[in-house]
């Protein structure tokens, strides 16, 4: 046998080996990932869940009498409270008229007591109506069965009329699928600034 | 034809803020219109409209009032001159007011009664028509 091919049997038998070599450092030499790493988990969050239950994002729909749509969102809600109201937190609540125009209505805290149909809305209130009057207060009673919204505090609003402030405030429509009325009673004091809307 | 005769303090800019009180405002939200009752007072610079019961109407394209329907007793008061009428419409764009119903004019002393009165707030003109009376006072008045 001559050089040539005596090189050529050995290589046959280094090559293999090399190749077999550089793969196995792929698979025994790498770095070890370690896959069961327990997910970073905070405890207070697992306290705060177990002490009491709680729902996170409930949604409360219904049409009331008057045919009126009504919806009520919360980030947060805990069962019973006292006289087991359901207190719930950033409230959300929207009352679709029957002919689409809705009346939304923001609060920083509320309680919802469904066996009397009423939803107790408090904590920087914020009311957003059909014509774009935009009012603010501080608790505000709702009738779930019913259209009837009230404010027993002082109001104060913006709206297309100018911005206005008023003793207390009521949501409400008097008849089946009948026009939803806005009433500012106590004494309302209103500026209009014509000068404001020609610009 | 009518009674021309000047009427309160002469340039009242009605492009002012318009200061409105009264006892409750109802919003009807369909039309938008709204209805302040329980005696009214509205007020613009010098100009002072007051009455049992106001309709606002709202310009077509919504935002911004068009007009003030004042109703029961209704009493302009601009400067030292004061009308009395039973309906007033003013429009705040042009600042036109329009009153009807009995319209009693009294103007340092003298009145003038008339059916119906509209007064140019910016010019400060006021036109009486309709069965307009004066009371001219005795020889004896001061």
């Amino acid at each position: 046998m001559d050089r040539y091919s005596r090189i050529v049997a050995y290589l046959k038998v280094a090559l293999p080996l090399a190749a077999l070599a550089l793969l196995s450092t792929l698979f025994l030499i790498s770095r070890r990932i370690e896959t069961d790493s327990a997910i970073p988990f905070a405890e207070v969050d697992l306290e705060s869940r177990l002490r009491g239950q709680q729902v996170t994002a409930p949604f409360f729909t219904g049409t009331t009498k008057t045919g009126h749509e009504v919806t009520i969102a919360a980030t947060k809600a805990l069962p019973g409270g006292e006289g087991n109201t359901a207190s719930a937190s950033d409230l959300e609540a929207e009352i679709r008229t029957s002919d689409g125009r809705s009346i939304l209505m923001l609060s920083d805290a509320g309680s919802v007591r469904p066996d009397k149909n009423t939803a107790v809305l408090t904590g920087n209130v914020r009311i957003i109506t059909a014509d774009g009057t935009r009012v603010e207060t501080e608790t505000l009673n709702a009738l779930l069965d019913g259209l009837e919204i009230t404010s027993p505090g002082t109001v104060t609003a913006t709206g297309p009329l100018g911005d206005f402030e008023a003793g207390t405030m009521r949501i409400f429509t008097n008849s089946q699928n009948g026009p939803v009325h806005i009433e500012f009673t106590d004494g309302v004091k209103l500026v209009y600034d014509p000068a404001k809307v020609e610009r | 034809q009518g009674t021309g005769v000047s009427f309160g303090v002469l340039q009242t800019d009605t492009s002012q803020p318009v200061d409105i009180t009264s006892d409750n405002l109802s919003v009807n939200q369909e039309d938008g219109s709204a209805l302040l009752t329980g005696n009214v007072l509205i007020i613009q610079g010098e100009m002072r409209l007051s009455a049992d019961n106001v309709l606002v109407v709202r310009k077509t394209d919504g935002n911004g009032i068009e007009r003030l329907e004042a109703r029961g007793n209704v009493l302009l008061v601009s400067g030292e001159d004061a009308a009395e009428a039973r309906t007033a419409d003013y429009t705040i764009e042009n600042g036109t007011v329009v009153m009807r119903g009995d319209v009693l004019l009294t103007q340092k002393g003298n009145t003038l009664g008339a059916e119906q009165m509209t007064v140019n707030l910016t010019t400060g003109n006021a036109t009486l028509n309709g069965r307009v009376r004066t009371t001219l006072p005795g020889s004896g008045g001061d």
